[in-house]
C-alpha cells in the first residue's frame, strides 16, 4: 500500500467546509487590542477578588480585615440580593419581549413602506441618540406628575410604579434599535422566495412562520442577547427612582448603593464577582439558546 | 431593498380596518371621557387618523393597489410611539421654572432653560470633561480597533475567536460591577476626581464597540477592489491614496463619531468616578454650581442639546448608520 500524504485543503468526509490554515502572525494586529481590553478589565476583576475577601469600609480604611468568603456568604444567603437579581430578571425579560415585538412589528411597516424609507429610518434611530439618564428622568416625570399621570388618573406612584416608568422610557429607547436589526435581517428574505410563497397561496401567518422567520433566526438571536444584557445593567433608571424605605431594587442599583453609598467596598466588591458570573452565565445562556452565531 | 409587490387580500385589509377603527373608536371614547385638554385634542387627533385609515381600508379593500393597512396601521403606531415621548422631552426642557409639565403638549413655551444650559458654566464644564474624556478614548482606540479587527476579518488568526468573544464580552459587561473595583484603585493613586483618571475607563466603553463596528465595516468592505489595486503595480502610497482613504475614509469617520456619542453618555463610569468634573450625564444628577437645582427641565434642555451630534450624524448619513448597526451581526 502507497502510503499518499494528503494535501492540507483536502475535504475530509464529515469534516464539513475546508479550513483554511490559521496562523499566529495576525497576532501582530491583534495584540495591541486585546492586551488593552484585558488590562482595563482583568485589573478591576481582580481588583475585585481581592477586595471581595475583606472587610473593607471607604469610611475607614484602617480597620481593613481579611475575611475569607464571609462576604459572598453574606450576599448569597441574602434574601434582598436575590430579590434584587429577580427584579433584574423580570425587568429584562419584559423588555426585552417588548422591544421585540414592537421592533419587529416595525421593522415590518418600514420594509413594506419604502416610499417614507428616508423619514422612517431617521425617525426610528432617533430616541437612541438621547441619554438613558434623561429618558429616564422624562419618564419618571411622565408617570409622577406628567402625562401618564393625568390620562390615566394615576394617584399614588409608589416606587414600583416609577420603576416601571424608567422601564418604559428604556423600552423606547431600544425599541429601535432592535427594529434596524430586525430590519437588516428582514431584507435577508429572498423576494423571489416570499413571491412564490405568495403564488402558492401561503397566507400571511404560514410565510411569516415557514419563509420569514427561519431566514431571521440570526437577527433574532442577537437582537435578544445584546437588549438582554444591556437591559441587565441598566442602572440609570433604578438609581434615578431609588428612595428610602423601598422595597424593590435591581442587582446593578444594589451594588451601587453597597459601593458608593455605603462604601462598603468588600461587600461591594463581592456582589460584583456574583453579577459578573450571572452575566456570564445569562451570556452564555442565550448564545447557546438562540445559538448566536456571528462568524469571524 | 426590493420588495415584491403584491396585492393584500380583501379579508387582510378588512381586518386592518377593523382593528385600526375599533382602535380609534376606543381612544377616541377614553380621550372625550378622561383626558383634559389640551391632550384631548391630541387623542383626538389620533382617534381620527386611525379611524380615517380605518375607513380607507374599507373603500380600498377589493381594489388592486398594493398598499397594506396592516402596514400604514403599524406605521401610524410607530410614529406616536417615536414622537409622542420626543414631544415630552421637549415639554419637559420649555416648561417655566415655577410650573410642572401635566399635559403632553406645551402648555406654556419658555426657552429659557436652554439658554439657562448654554450659558451655564458647570454645564459647559461637564460637556468639557465629558468631550475632553470621551475623545480621547475614541482617539486611542480607533487605530488600535483597525488593527484589530483587520487581523478578526482579513487574516486567519489563531486564538481569533477567543479574542472575539473577549471583545463582545467586555461590549456588554455591567460597568457597574467595575465601577467599585476601580474607582477604590483610583483612590488609591490619589487620582481621584482628575479628568485624566476617567479616560482609561472610558476605554471599557469605546475600544470593544469600535472593534466591533470595524469588523462590520472590513466585512462588507471591497477587498478585491484593493487586491486589484496592488496586482496593478499600485505603490504603496497610491494604494493608500485610492483605495484606503476613498473606501474607508467615511466608514472610519462615522465609526469614529458614533463610538465619541456612545462614549459621552456613559453614566455610571463617570458618576463613580468624579465628584466636581464629572462628565455630562453624571453631572446632570448632581445638584450643584450656578444651576443649583438639576430640574427636570435641566434634565431635558442638557439631554436635548446633547444630543444634536448623533441627529446631526443622524440626518446626514442614515444609509449608513443603519448597515454599522443593523447588520453587525453578519
Amino acid at each position: 500500500m502507497k502510503f499518499v500524504k494528503k494535501p492540507a485543503f483536502v475535504r475530509m468526509p464529515g469534516s464539513g467546509r475546508p479550513k483554511a490554515p490559521t496562523s499566529m502572525r495576525g497576532w501582530v494586529w491583534l495584540a495591541p487590542a486585546v492586551v488593552v481590553l484585558l488590562a482595563i478589565t482583568a485589573w478591576p476583576i481582580g481588583r475585585a477578588v481581592w477586595l471581595s475577601l475583606s472587610s473593607y469600609s471607604l469610611t475607614n480604611p484602617e480597620a481593613r480585615t481579611s475575611v475569607g468568603f464571609d462576604n459572598y456568604v453574606e450576599i448569597l444567603t441574602n434574601r434582598t440580593w436575590w430579590l434584587a437579581i429577580a427584579t433584574s430578571l423580570i425587568i429584562v425579560v419584559l423588555v426585552v419581549a417588548v422591544q421585540l415585538a414592537l421592533g419587529f412589528a416595525f421593522a415590518l411597516v418600514l420594509r413594506r413602506l419604502t416610499v417614507l424609507w428616508p423619514v422612517t429610518r431617521m425617525l426610528v434611530l432617533l430616541p437612541f441618540a438621547i441619554a438613558a439618564i434623561v429618558t429616564a428622568v422624562v419618564w419618571r416625570d411622565a408617570a409622577t406628575t406628567g402625562f401618564l399621570a393625568s390620562w390615566f388618573r394615576l394617584d399614588s406612584v409608589g416606587q414600583l410604579d416609577q420603576l416601571a416608568a424608567v422601564s418604559l422610557g428604556e423600552i423606547w429607547r431600544g425599541t429601535g434599535i432592535v427594529a434596524v436589526i430586525l430590519l437588516a435581517g428582514l431584507t435577508q428574505v429572498s423576494g423571489r422566495l416570499h413571491a412564490a410563497a405568495v403564488a402558492d397561496g401561503a397566507t400571511g401567518w404560514q410565510r411569516l412562520q415557514r419563509v420569514i422567520l427561519p431566514v431571521m433566526g440570526p437577527a433574532f438571536a442577537v437582537a435578544i442577547a445584546y437588549r438582554a444584557l444591556d437591559a441587565f445593567r441598566a442602572i440609570e433608571g433604578p438609581l434615578l427612582v431609588d428612595e428610602p424605605g423601598a422595597d424593590i431594587h435591581t442587582a446593578p442599583q444594589v451594588i451601587w448603593d453597597t459601593t458608593f453609598s455605603s462604601f462598603e467596598l468588600g461587600l461591594g466588591a463581592a456582589m460584583s464577582i456574583v453579577l459578573l458570573a450571572i452575566a456570564a452565565v445569562l451570556g452564555v445562556l442565550l448564545v447557546q439558546l438562540f445559538r448566536v452565531r456571528r462568524v469571524v | 431593498m426590493s420588495t415584491v409587490a403584491f396585492v393584500p387580500s380583501v379579508r387582510s385589509r378588512l381586518w386592518a380596518s377593523g382593528t385600526s377603527f375599533a382602535l380609534g373608536f376606543t381612544l377616541a371614547n377614553y380621550g372625550i371621557l378622561m383626558v383634559v385638554r389640551p391632550d384631548q385634542w391630541l387623542w383626538l387627533g389620533a382617534a381620527a387618523v386611525l379611524m380615517l385609515t380605518g375607513a380607507a381600508g374599507i373603500l380600498f379593500a377589493d381594489t388592486n393597489r398594493s398598499v397594506s393597512f396592516w402596514a400604514v396601521l403599524g406605521l401610524e403606531v410607530f410614529l406616536m410611539f417615536t414622537l409622542l415621548p420626543l414631544l415630552w422631552t421637549f415639554t419637559v426642557a420649555t416648561t417655566p421654572a415655577d410650573l410642572t409639565a401635566r399635559s403632553l403638549w406645551p402648555n406654556e413655551v419658555s426657552w429659557h432653560t436652554f439658554g439657562d444650559v448654554l450659558g451655564s458654566s458647570s454645564m459647559r464644564r461637564a460637556a468639557l470633561t465629558s468631550a475632553l474624556v470621551s475623545g480621547v478614548a475614541t482617539l486611542v482606540s480607533i487605530p488600535l480597533a483597525i488593527a484589530a479587527a483587520y487581523a478578526l476579518v482579513r487574516l486567519r488568526v489563531k486564538g481569533g475567536r477567543i479574542a472575539y468573544a473577549l471583545i463582545i464580552a467586555v461590549l456588554l459587561i455591567p460597568l457597574v460591577a467595575l465601577a467599585g473595583p476601580i474607582a477604590d484603585q483610583v483612590i488609591s493613586l490619589d487620582r481621584f476626581g482628575s479628568r485624566l483618571s476617567l479616560i482609561p475607563p472610558a476605554l471599557l466603553i469605546t475600544l470593544p464597540l469600535s472593534i466591533w463596528l470595524f469588523v462590520t465595516l472590513f466585512k462588507r468592505a471591497p477587498w478585491s477592489l484593493g487586491e486589484a489595486v496592488r496586482a496593478d503595480g499600485a505603490t504603496r502610497r497610491q494604494r493608500f491614496t485610492r483605495f484606503v482613504v476613498p473606501v474607508f475614509g467615511p466608514g472610519i469617520l462615522l465609526i469614529a463619531l458614533l463610538v465619541f456619542v456612545v462614549g459621552s453618555q456613559d453614566y455610571v463610569l463617570g458618576a463613580a468616578l468624579s465628584t466636581t468634573d464629572a462628565p455630562l450625564p453624571a453631572s446632570l444628577l448632581m445638584a450643584r454650581g450656578d444651576l443649583d437645582t438639576a430640574s427636570s427641565a435641566t434634565i431635558a434642555a442638557a439631554g436635548l442639546l446633547w444630543a444634536a451630534l448623533p441627529v446631526i450624524l443622524l440626518l446626514v448619513v442614515p444609509r449608513r448608520i443603519h448597515q454599522l448597526l443593523g447588520r453587525s451581526y453578519r
